[in-house]
Protein backbone atom coordinates (compact mmCIF):
# COMPACT_ATOMS: atom_id res chain seq x y z
CA UNK A 1 0.00 0.00 0.00
CA UNK A 2 2.95 2.33 0.57
CA UNK A 3 5.18 1.49 -1.30
CA UNK A 4 5.36 2.47 -4.75
CA UNK A 5 3.09 1.86 -7.18
CA UNK A 6 4.70 0.45 -10.72
CA UNK A 7 1.45 0.25 -12.61
CA UNK A 8 1.14 4.08 -12.12
CA UNK A 9 3.33 6.63 -14.54
CA UNK A 10 6.85 7.83 -13.34
CA UNK A 11 7.43 11.64 -12.73
CA UNK A 12 10.58 11.75 -14.88
CA UNK A 13 9.02 10.82 -18.09
CA UNK A 14 6.32 12.02 -20.36
CA UNK A 15 3.93 9.32 -19.28
CA UNK A 16 1.39 11.48 -17.33
CA UNK A 17 0.23 13.94 -19.98
CA UNK A 18 -2.03 15.51 -17.48
CA UNK A 19 -1.94 16.60 -13.84
CA UNK A 20 -4.91 14.39 -13.00
CA UNK A 21 -2.95 11.54 -14.46
CA UNK A 22 -0.31 11.73 -12.48
CA UNK A 23 -2.48 12.46 -9.40
CA UNK A 24 -4.02 9.18 -10.04
CA UNK A 25 -7.23 7.57 -8.43
CA UNK A 26 -6.24 10.72 -5.42
CA UNK A 27 -8.08 12.76 -8.35
CA UNK A 28 -11.35 11.67 -8.44
CA UNK A 29 -11.55 11.42 -4.19
CA UNK A 30 -10.41 15.57 -4.59
CA UNK A 31 -13.75 15.90 -6.07
CA UNK A 32 -15.24 15.17 -2.36
CA UNK A 33 -13.76 19.17 -1.52
CA UNK A 34 -16.68 21.25 -1.08
CA UNK A 35 -16.66 24.57 -3.42
CA UNK A 36 -16.68 27.61 -1.19
CA UNK A 37 -19.87 29.52 -2.45
CA UNK A 38 -19.22 33.11 -0.78
CA UNK A 39 -22.42 35.44 0.16
CA UNK A 40 -22.73 38.48 -2.18
CA UNK A 41 -21.63 40.96 0.57
CA UNK A 42 -18.23 39.32 0.49
CA UNK A 43 -18.12 41.11 -3.17
CA UNK A 44 -18.92 44.47 -1.77
CA UNK A 45 -17.09 44.25 1.40
CA UNK A 46 -13.86 43.39 -0.94
CA UNK A 47 -14.94 46.23 -3.11
CA UNK A 48 -14.75 48.60 -0.74
CA UNK A 49 -12.20 47.31 1.23
CA UNK A 50 -9.71 47.48 -2.12
CA UNK A 51 -11.50 51.19 -2.44
CA UNK A 52 -10.15 52.44 0.69
CA UNK A 53 -6.77 50.85 0.53
CA UNK A 54 -6.52 52.36 -2.61
CA UNK A 55 -7.33 55.51 -1.32
CA UNK A 56 -5.82 55.19 1.86
CA UNK A 57 -1.75 56.71 2.29
CA UNK A 58 -1.01 53.11 3.45
CA UNK A 59 -3.22 51.10 0.75
CA UNK A 60 -1.13 51.66 -2.13
CA UNK A 61 2.29 50.93 -3.22
CA UNK A 62 2.26 52.69 -6.44
CA UNK A 63 3.58 56.22 -4.93
CA UNK A 64 1.86 58.51 -7.27
CA UNK A 65 -1.44 57.24 -6.00
CA UNK A 66 -0.14 58.66 -2.31
CA UNK A 67 -1.84 62.23 -1.17
CA UNK A 68 0.79 64.69 -1.05
CA UNK A 69 0.84 64.65 2.90
CA UNK A 70 2.03 60.96 2.90
CA UNK A 71 4.80 61.37 0.00
CA UNK A 72 6.41 64.26 2.57
CA UNK A 73 5.93 61.94 5.49
CA UNK A 74 7.92 59.46 3.60
CA UNK A 75 9.98 61.98 2.76
CA UNK A 76 11.14 62.95 6.22
CA UNK A 77 11.14 59.20 7.07
CA UNK A 78 14.41 59.01 5.69
CA UNK A 79 15.38 62.47 5.33
CA UNK A 80 15.66 63.11 8.96
CA UNK A 81 17.94 60.65 9.99
CA UNK A 82 20.07 60.95 6.72
CA UNK A 83 20.30 64.89 7.98
CA UNK A 84 21.13 63.94 11.52
CA UNK A 85 23.75 61.61 10.44
CA UNK A 86 25.64 63.79 7.92
CA UNK A 87 25.00 66.62 10.55
CA UNK A 88 26.42 64.35 13.12
CA UNK A 89 29.98 63.80 11.30
CA UNK A 90 30.32 67.88 10.18
CA UNK A 91 29.79 69.01 13.76
CA UNK A 92 32.23 65.76 14.79
CA UNK A 93 34.85 67.03 12.22
CA UNK A 94 34.37 70.94 13.32
CA UNK A 95 34.41 70.39 17.10
CA UNK A 96 37.28 68.02 16.51
CA UNK A 97 39.10 70.76 14.54
CA UNK A 98 38.64 73.06 17.34
CA UNK A 99 39.52 71.30 20.03
CA UNK A 100 42.59 69.76 19.01
CA UNK A 101 46.15 70.66 20.12
CA UNK A 102 48.37 73.16 17.56
CA UNK A 103 50.88 70.73 16.03
CA UNK A 104 54.37 71.47 17.03
CA UNK A 105 56.86 72.07 14.38
CA UNK A 106 58.93 69.17 16.04
CA UNK A 107 61.32 68.86 13.17
CA UNK A 108 62.85 72.41 12.69
CA UNK A 109 62.76 73.58 16.84
CA UNK A 110 64.75 70.58 17.90
CA UNK A 111 67.42 71.28 16.00
CA UNK A 112 67.43 74.84 16.39
CA UNK A 113 67.19 74.30 20.27
CA UNK A 114 69.88 71.92 19.96
CA UNK A 115 72.10 74.83 17.93
CA UNK A 116 71.39 77.40 20.41
CA UNK A 117 72.06 75.14 23.63
CA UNK A 118 75.04 73.83 21.61
CA UNK A 119 76.45 77.72 20.88
CA UNK A 120 75.43 78.69 24.76
CA UNK A 121 77.70 75.68 26.08
CA UNK A 122 80.37 76.62 23.48
CA UNK A 123 79.91 80.57 24.45
CA UNK A 124 80.12 79.20 28.25
CA UNK A 125 83.30 77.36 27.27
CA UNK A 126 85.51 80.08 25.75
CA UNK A 127 84.48 82.23 28.49
CA UNK A 128 86.20 79.88 30.82
CA UNK A 129 88.79 79.24 28.93
CA UNK A 130 89.63 83.22 27.37
CA UNK A 131 92.13 84.82 29.78
CA UNK A 132 91.65 87.79 31.70
CA UNK A 133 92.47 91.05 29.64
CA UNK A 134 93.81 93.49 32.21
CA UNK A 135 97.62 93.23 32.67
CA UNK A 136 98.16 93.39 36.37
CA UNK A 137 95.88 90.43 36.37
CA UNK A 138 97.96 88.89 33.99
CA UNK A 139 101.34 89.39 35.57
CA UNK A 140 100.10 88.61 39.58
CA UNK A 141 98.25 85.40 38.00
CA UNK A 142 99.56 81.96 38.57
CA UNK A 143 100.36 79.93 35.82
CA UNK A 144 98.54 77.46 35.12
CA UNK A 145 99.44 73.67 35.70
CA UNK A 146 99.30 73.68 31.62
CA UNK A 147 101.55 76.69 31.09
CA UNK A 148 103.98 75.48 33.74
CA UNK A 149 104.03 71.97 31.97
CA UNK A 150 104.74 73.67 28.74
CA UNK A 151 107.11 76.07 29.69
CA UNK A 152 110.95 75.02 28.58
CA UNK A 153 113.49 74.15 31.70
CA UNK B 1 -19.98 50.87 -5.07
CA UNK B 2 -17.37 50.21 -7.93
CA UNK B 3 -17.67 54.03 -8.73
CA UNK B 4 -15.28 54.73 -5.27
CA UNK B 5 -12.43 53.33 -6.80
CA UNK B 6 -10.25 55.72 -8.48
CA UNK B 7 -9.44 55.14 -12.05
CA UNK B 8 -7.38 56.34 -14.64
CA UNK B 9 -8.20 56.10 -18.08
CA UNK B 10 -6.12 54.19 -20.57
CA UNK B 11 -6.30 52.43 -24.08
CA UNK B 12 -6.13 49.44 -25.56
CA UNK B 13 -4.62 48.03 -27.97
CA UNK B 14 -5.28 45.58 -31.19
CA UNK B 15 -3.44 42.27 -29.21
CA UNK B 16 -4.94 43.54 -26.36
CA UNK B 17 -8.47 43.65 -28.04
CA UNK B 18 -7.82 40.05 -29.28
CA UNK B 19 -6.78 38.85 -25.73
CA UNK B 20 -9.74 40.29 -24.29
CA UNK B 21 -11.91 38.30 -27.13
CA UNK B 22 -10.31 34.91 -26.38
CA UNK B 23 -10.67 35.27 -22.32
CA UNK B 24 -13.76 36.98 -20.61
CA UNK B 25 -11.12 37.75 -17.42
CA UNK B 26 -8.62 39.39 -19.66
CA UNK B 27 -11.39 41.43 -21.13
CA UNK B 28 -12.35 42.86 -17.38
CA UNK B 29 -9.09 42.99 -16.41
CA UNK B 30 -8.33 45.21 -19.64
CA UNK B 31 -11.20 47.24 -18.59
CA UNK B 32 -10.13 47.59 -15.13
CA UNK B 33 -6.89 49.21 -16.35
CA UNK B 34 -8.52 51.08 -18.67
CA UNK B 35 -10.79 52.93 -16.18
CA UNK B 36 -13.85 50.78 -15.41
CA UNK B 37 -14.27 50.32 -12.19
CA UNK B 38 -17.61 48.35 -12.53
CA UNK B 39 -15.39 45.64 -14.55
CA UNK B 40 -13.36 45.50 -11.85
CA UNK B 41 -16.49 44.49 -9.49
CA UNK B 42 -17.55 41.97 -12.51
CA UNK B 43 -14.04 40.26 -11.88
CA UNK B 44 -14.38 40.05 -8.08
CA UNK B 45 -17.49 38.26 -8.67
CA UNK B 46 -16.33 36.24 -11.53
CA UNK B 47 -13.23 35.21 -9.27
CA UNK B 48 -13.94 35.79 -5.41
CA UNK B 49 -15.40 32.16 -4.51
CA UNK B 50 -12.18 30.49 -7.17
CA UNK B 51 -10.47 31.98 -4.89
CA UNK B 52 -11.49 30.84 -1.72
CA UNK B 53 -11.84 27.57 -2.52
CA UNK B 54 -8.76 27.49 -3.41
CA UNK B 55 -6.81 29.37 0.06
CA UNK B 56 -9.55 27.73 2.42
CA UNK B 57 -8.54 24.10 1.36
CA UNK B 58 -4.72 25.54 1.00
CA UNK B 59 -4.54 27.00 4.38
CA UNK B 60 -7.47 24.77 6.26
CA UNK B 61 -9.43 28.12 7.22
CA UNK B 62 -12.21 29.93 6.21
CA UNK B 63 -11.80 33.41 7.02
CA UNK B 64 -8.04 33.17 6.39
CA UNK B 65 -8.83 32.25 2.60
CA UNK B 66 -11.76 35.66 2.79
CA UNK B 67 -8.82 37.40 3.75
CA UNK B 68 -6.29 36.15 1.49
CA UNK B 69 -8.98 36.58 -1.59
CA UNK B 70 -8.98 40.08 -0.62
CA UNK B 71 -5.83 40.26 -0.56
CA UNK B 72 -5.34 39.08 -4.37
CA UNK B 73 -7.78 41.39 -5.63
CA UNK B 74 -5.82 44.49 -3.28
CA UNK B 75 -2.97 43.49 -5.50
CA UNK B 76 -4.61 43.37 -9.02
CA UNK B 77 -6.18 46.66 -8.34
CA UNK B 78 -2.86 47.87 -7.50
CA UNK B 79 -1.14 46.03 -10.30
CA UNK B 80 -4.11 47.35 -12.79
CA UNK B 81 -2.10 49.57 -14.36
CA UNK B 82 0.93 47.59 -15.24
CA UNK B 83 -0.99 44.63 -16.89
CA UNK B 84 -0.69 43.37 -19.98
CA UNK B 85 -2.24 40.20 -21.33
CA UNK B 86 0.62 38.64 -22.25
CA UNK B 87 -0.74 35.15 -20.64
CA UNK B 88 -3.62 33.83 -19.62
CA UNK B 89 -5.73 36.43 -16.84
CA UNK B 90 -6.49 33.03 -14.51
CA UNK B 91 -2.23 32.41 -14.76
CA UNK B 92 -1.73 36.02 -13.61
CA UNK B 93 -3.90 35.90 -10.70
CA UNK B 94 -2.78 32.63 -9.85
CA UNK B 95 0.74 33.57 -9.79
CA UNK B 96 -0.53 36.66 -7.46
CA UNK B 97 -2.57 34.37 -5.32
CA UNK B 98 0.63 31.89 -4.91
CA UNK B 99 2.35 34.93 -3.85
CA UNK B 100 -0.01 36.28 -0.66
CA UNK B 101 -0.23 32.19 0.16
CA UNK B 102 3.90 32.27 0.33
CA UNK B 103 3.90 35.57 2.15
CA UNK B 104 1.59 34.26 4.46
CA UNK B 105 3.20 31.39 5.57
CA UNK B 106 6.67 33.36 6.02
CA UNK B 107 5.12 35.56 8.51
CA UNK B 108 3.59 32.44 10.17
CA UNK B 109 6.96 30.83 10.21
CA UNK B 110 8.29 33.96 11.58
CA UNK B 111 5.14 34.10 14.02
CA UNK B 112 6.31 30.67 14.92
CA UNK B 113 9.82 31.39 15.59
CA UNK B 114 9.08 34.01 18.04
CA UNK B 115 6.54 31.54 19.57
CA UNK B 116 3.52 33.28 18.89
CA UNK B 117 0.57 30.90 17.82
CA UNK B 118 -0.27 30.27 14.21
CA UNK B 119 -3.16 28.93 12.11
CA UNK B 120 -2.42 27.57 9.18
CA UNK B 121 -2.31 24.14 7.19
CA UNK B 122 -2.38 21.04 8.86
CA UNK B 123 1.17 20.42 7.40
CA UNK B 124 2.27 22.97 9.19
CA UNK B 125 0.51 22.29 12.60
CA UNK B 126 2.06 19.05 12.99
CA UNK B 127 -0.83 16.84 10.89
CA UNK B 128 1.18 14.16 9.47
CA UNK B 129 0.22 12.01 6.76
CA UNK B 130 1.33 9.03 8.64
CA UNK B 131 -0.93 9.89 11.70
CA UNK B 132 -3.61 10.62 8.61
CA UNK B 133 -3.04 6.91 7.14
CA UNK B 134 -3.01 5.35 10.36
CA UNK B 135 -6.59 7.16 11.30
CA UNK B 136 -8.00 6.04 7.68
CA UNK B 137 -6.63 2.41 7.52
CA UNK B 138 -4.65 0.86 9.57
CA UNK B 139 -6.55 0.93 12.85
CA UNK B 140 -10.01 1.11 11.28
CA UNK B 141 -11.82 -2.03 9.29
CA UNK B 142 -12.53 -1.44 6.12
CA UNK B 143 -16.30 0.18 6.38
CA UNK B 144 -18.36 2.03 4.89
CA UNK B 145 -17.82 5.67 5.43
CA UNK B 146 -20.65 8.55 4.93
CA UNK B 147 -19.82 11.52 2.51
CA UNK B 148 -19.28 14.39 5.39
CA UNK B 149 -16.26 11.70 6.96
CA UNK B 150 -14.48 11.28 3.78
CA UNK B 151 -14.66 14.91 3.12
CA UNK B 152 -13.08 15.34 6.28
CA UNK B 153 -10.71 12.43 5.30
CA UNK B 154 -9.74 13.63 1.82
CA UNK B 155 -9.31 17.31 3.65
CA UNK B 156 -6.85 15.96 6.13
CA UNK B 157 -5.09 14.11 3.49
CA UNK B 158 -4.64 17.57 1.61
CA UNK B 159 -3.46 19.48 4.50
CA UNK B 160 -0.93 16.45 5.47
CA UNK B 161 0.91 18.00 2.25
CA UNK B 162 3.57 20.19 1.74
CA UNK B 163 2.91 23.55 1.00
CA UNK B 164 4.03 23.64 -2.47
CA UNK B 165 2.69 20.08 -3.21
CA UNK B 166 -1.19 21.41 -2.20
CA UNK B 167 -0.89 24.09 -4.34
CA UNK B 168 -0.04 22.42 -6.73
CA UNK B 169 -2.60 20.00 -6.36
CA UNK B 170 -5.88 22.84 -6.24
CA UNK B 171 -4.35 24.33 -8.75
CA UNK B 172 -4.75 21.31 -10.95
CA UNK B 173 -7.94 19.98 -9.37
CA UNK B 174 -10.07 23.15 -8.92
CA UNK B 175 -8.45 25.72 -11.68
CA UNK B 176 -7.84 22.79 -13.97
CA UNK B 177 -4.01 24.26 -14.47
CA UNK B 178 -1.85 22.41 -17.18
CA UNK B 179 1.92 21.37 -15.77
CA UNK B 180 2.87 24.72 -17.67
CA UNK B 181 0.15 27.23 -15.54
CA UNK B 182 1.18 25.98 -12.50
CA UNK B 183 5.02 25.73 -13.07
CA UNK B 184 4.31 29.71 -14.41
CA UNK B 185 2.07 30.24 -11.40
CA UNK B 186 4.16 28.53 -8.91
CA UNK B 187 7.37 30.47 -10.54
CA UNK B 188 9.04 26.29 -10.82
CA UNK B 189 9.74 24.35 -13.62
CA UNK B 190 7.52 21.63 -15.49
CA UNK B 191 9.82 18.86 -13.94
CA UNK B 192 9.50 20.50 -10.59
CA UNK B 193 5.78 20.66 -10.73
CA UNK B 194 5.66 17.39 -12.21
CA UNK B 195 7.97 15.86 -9.57
CA UNK B 196 6.11 18.04 -6.83
CA UNK B 197 2.48 16.09 -8.26
CA UNK B 198 3.88 12.89 -7.61
CA UNK B 199 4.93 13.18 -4.73
CA UNK B 200 2.10 14.59 -4.01
CA UNK B 201 -0.11 11.37 -5.40
CA UNK B 202 2.28 8.72 -3.27
CA UNK B 203 1.14 10.37 -0.12
CA UNK B 204 -2.02 11.18 -1.20
CA UNK B 205 -2.49 7.34 -2.13
CA UNK B 206 -1.24 6.72 1.27
CA UNK B 207 -3.88 8.38 3.13
CA UNK B 208 -6.66 7.60 0.64
CA UNK B 209 -6.54 4.02 -0.68
CA UNK B 210 -8.79 3.11 2.33
CA UNK B 211 -11.73 4.60 0.88
CA UNK B 212 -10.96 4.86 -2.62
CA UNK B 213 -14.13 3.40 -4.11
CA UNK B 214 -16.34 5.15 -1.53
CA UNK B 215 -15.88 8.72 -2.92
CA UNK B 216 -17.87 8.27 -6.23
CA UNK B 217 -20.45 6.85 -4.69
Amino acid sequence: MTGPDSSLPDPHTDAAKSPAEALGPAWEMLDLLPRTETPPSMTATTIAMVAASAAGPLGSNDPRNRPARWQRISMIHWAIPAAAVIGALVGGLILGRMTAPAPEPRVWTVPTERVEQWRRREQQRRDQQREPLIPSQRENARPSPAETRAAPR
Amino acid sequence: MASELPMLPMKSSSAEMAAAAADPSTALMLRVRDGDAEAFEELVSLWQDRLVTLFRHHMGDHSTAEDLAQEVFLRVYRARESYRPTAKFSTWIHTIANNVASDLRQRSYRRREHGLPMSVSASSSGIGLDQIAVAASGQRPARQADRGELQDVVQRAIAGLGDNQRMAVLLAKFEQCSYEEIAEAMQLSVPAVKSLLFRARDQLRAALEPYAGEGST
